[in-house]
């Protein structure tokens, strides 16, 4: 199915939930924060949280310049 | 007597208005770091007339932060950055009260300033200082108003505003190892320029508070300037925050408790395969007797607050957990002061605990 990660659309495999997309993507182990179709989703929900057709997701670092 | 001339332009908006002006005067805030976010926000909200301005940082002004820390002229180069910033925003505006701490923000000195101001602005460069500040706001229950930019892409929200999240409701600590700073990554200075300018607005926008105004509370706005691509992305509470359904008193005593050895997170996940491990649930009955982890240890961080001991052996492994993992990192560090050598805390708590079953 398709979904957009950052703006960029991606094929991924259908029923992915949100932890088995940042595994796939190379974000396993890092910290970010990850919102769907506009929400941050918490870390504890991320593997239950199933990915659907056009759903848009936004990966983002902690960022520390000021 | 508002000098009305010098605020005419926005006394005219029907948002604002005499009383708006009249709030602005009344209002105090104070900007943690002088630097690219810090000097815009500060510009802005000394010429809208905010009556009483902090500037706190410790660094001085280098050749290199001209080209965005717009407050500083070339001559300033080696000043400290606190009082030429304030020397500036007196000169800019003589009708308002500039209050300048040539120094570097730290758990005890945040929360006696803190309290003497309306709204944070958060202008700092490091993790340790935006969890710093972040965790100082809700400790004192004042809110902030956080920004954070690198290369061309930046992030802002309002965070501790009334039942709003908090920035660990985002991240909940900071990264581990290596991630870049402005001067490793470099930052375009017209960005620090927008950044600080929305974090001026969001002020204005609290201190004034007029119905139309909705602030950046429970929600996070992004920007990569390379496209200006905006996204705004909704913010809730986080379950998993380790902090902010804490109590202000725990929150304070967090504080002040980072100075002794770290303790090791292990998140739910790792702690479940350390089998021979002693788990210990130090939250109160209540909490115990509604659901705890099968084969746990009860007792109580109101126990060891009460100069109680357990008598585990020293070097035996420990887990401790609590509802969301922060009392019982309060508990790691008492026990760490009674010479127990292997503990650790389950990140998340029971919470954290029950949804990775």
């Amino acid at each position: 199915m398709k979904i957009t990660i950052n703006g960029q659309e991606k094929t991924c495999a259908a029923q992915l939930d949100i932890a088995a997309l940042l595994e796939t993507e190379g974000y396993a182990g890092k910290l970010v924060a990850v919102a769907l179709n506009g929400t941050f989703i918490p870390k504890s929900r991320h593997k239950e949280t199933i990915l659907n057709e056009g759903s848009a997701i936004e990966i983002l670092a902690p960022m520390q310049g000021g | 007597m508002i000098k009305t001339d010098r605020y005419a332009r926005q006394i005219v908006l029907p948002e604002i208005g005499e009383a708006g002006q009249d709030r602005l005067a009344r209002a105090s805030v104070l900007c943690v770091g002088a630097g690219g976010l810090g000097c815009p926000a500060l510009l802005y909200l000394a010429a809208a007339g905010v009556g009483r301005i902090g500037v706190i940082d410790a660094d001085t002004v280098d050749l290199s932060n001209l080209q965005r820390q717009v407050l500083f002229s070339t001559a300033q180069v080696g000043e400290n950055k606190a009082l030429a910033a304030a020397e500036r925003l007196r000169h800019l505006n003589p009708e308002i009260q500039v209050e300048a701490y040539p120094e570097r923000l730290t758990a005890e000195n945040s929360v006696k300033l803190f309290p003497a101001y309306d709204l944070i602005i958060d202008g700092t460069d490091n993790f340790s200082s935006k969890f710093l500040i972040n965790d100082a706001s809700l400790a004192c229950g004042v809110p902030f108003i956080y920004a954070s930019i690198l290369g061309f892409e930046g992030q802002i929200g309002v965070f501790g505003l009334e039942d709003g999240p908090c920035y660990r409701c985002l991240f909940p600590h900071a990264p581990e190892g290596d991630v870049p700073t402005c001067a490793q990554a470099g930052v375009i200075g017209a960005l620090a320029g927008m950044m600080g300018a929305m974090q001026a607005m969001e002020a204005v926008k609290i201190i004034v508070g007029h119905e139309r105004f909705a602030p950046l509370s429970g929600k996070l706005w992004t920007i990569d300037a390379r496209d200006m691509a905006p996204r705004v992305l909704s913010l809730p509470r986080s379950p998993d925050c380790p902090i902010c359904h804490e109590t202000k008193e725990h929150i304070m005593f967090g504080l002040f408790q980072n100075s002794s050895p770290r303790v090791p997170d292990l998140s739910p996940v790792e702690a479940r395969s350390h089998s021979g491990a002693l788990f210990v649930d130090v939250r109160e009955a209540n909490e115990w007797d509604a659901g705890h982890i099968e084969g746990a240890q009860h007792f109580a961080l109101s126990r060891l607050l009460q100069g109680q001991t357990p008598d585990w052996p020293k070097d035996r492994e420990i887990i401790l957990y609590c509802a969301h993992g922060q009392r019982s990192l309060q508990a790691a560090k008492i026990l760490q002061k009674q010479d127990y050598t292997n503990l650790s805390n389950m990140a998340g708590g029971y919470a954290a605990w029950c949804s990775a079953r």
